[in-house]
């Protein structure tokens, strides 16, 4: 049968992908921020696996609360990249180094 | 069967989120990531979170990735290179099936497998929302101020005031009269 563990464990694969897709696209802001999501994502599993298997249903609005804060986020992160790139011509991370010695 | 639908649904899940993060096409990772929280939603529907699964299908694939879709057709991103190598790349995933294997592995056989609660009969989105409205009633009001707050910076930071663009003058509008405008004929 198909219990708690099977849903951490999808959920562990899950957010250590979105890390190694952060590590590996880190010179990309978009592909960083959709990494973001789907460790998000992976957080959100585990609230709700664990919110059934204690047939409680405040894990389940704690997931309603983070789906309204990743919107929000994901709306100020995405204006954001629109006025980096009317000032740099690109998103690279690498180009934002001014401050670098 | 319910069995072999999770097995389906978190290989889709785990294939569709490897396509996110390594794939060197932006549209083809957010179609990618809508397939993933698809995949999840179906998921959560299998563990009776029926509002949840349904509000994850409205918020994220309706709005969040649409914002990508547009964002990524406006910004140009087509140059964007790699610092890692493709044997670098390799020997990173690598590591990490591995991992992923040992993890499986060591947690089926010792960790007990915890059954979830029984799905019920009554609503689920009827008892998040009697909770929601109970319990949790300043929370809902914080969030939506901290998405009032979101809408506005995003204006805020985009919006731009173009010189060709027509506005109203407020001040102007408000000090405007009757007798400055209309004209009363005589008959």
């Amino acid at each position: 049968m198909i219990g708690l563990m099977h849903f951490l464990v999808l959920a562990g694969i899950v957010f250590t992908i979105g890390l190694l897709g952060m590590v590996l696209n880190r010179n990309n802001l978009i592909a960083i921020l959709m990494c973001l999501e789907l460790m998000l994502l992976a957080i959100n599993i585990n609230f709700v696996a664990i919110d059934r298997y204690l047939d409680l249903v405040d894990g389940q609005i704690m997931v309603f609360f983070i789906l309204a804060i990743a919107a929000a986020e994901a709306a100020i992160g995405l204006a954001i990249f629109i006025v980096l790139y009317q000032r740099y011509a690109s998103i690279e991370t690498e180009k934002f180094a001014q401050l670098k010695g | 069967m319910v069995d072999a639908l999770f097995y389906l649904l978190s290989l889709g899940l785990i294939v569709a989120s490897l396509s996110v993060a390594l794939s060197p096409y932006p549209v083809r990772s957010i179609l990618s990531l809508i397939g993933a929280f698809v995949l999840t939603s179906v998921l959560w529907l299998s563990i009776g979170a029926e509002f949840l699964a349904l509000a994850l299908i409205f918020v994220y694939v309706g709005a969040v990735m649409a914002l990508f879709l547009f964002i990524v057709f406006m910004i140009n991103i087509d140059h964007l290179k790699s610092h890692i190598s493709r044997y670098m790349m390799m020997g990173m995933i690598s590591l990490l099936l591995v991992s992923f294997l040992m993890i499986i592995w060591r947690a089926y056989g010792v960790l007990p497998n915890n059954m979830l609660a029984p799905i019920t009969d009554s609503s689920n989105t009827r008892t998040i929302g009697v909770r929601l409205f109970q319990e949790y009633g300043l929370e809902f009001e914080y969030i939506a101020m901290i998405l009032l707050s979101a809408m506005v910076a995003a204006i805020a930071l985009v919006g731009k005031r173009d010189s060709q663009a027509k506005y109203q003058n407020i001040r102007q509008q408000m000090d405007r009269r009757e007798e400055d405008c209309i004209t009363w004929m005589k008959p």
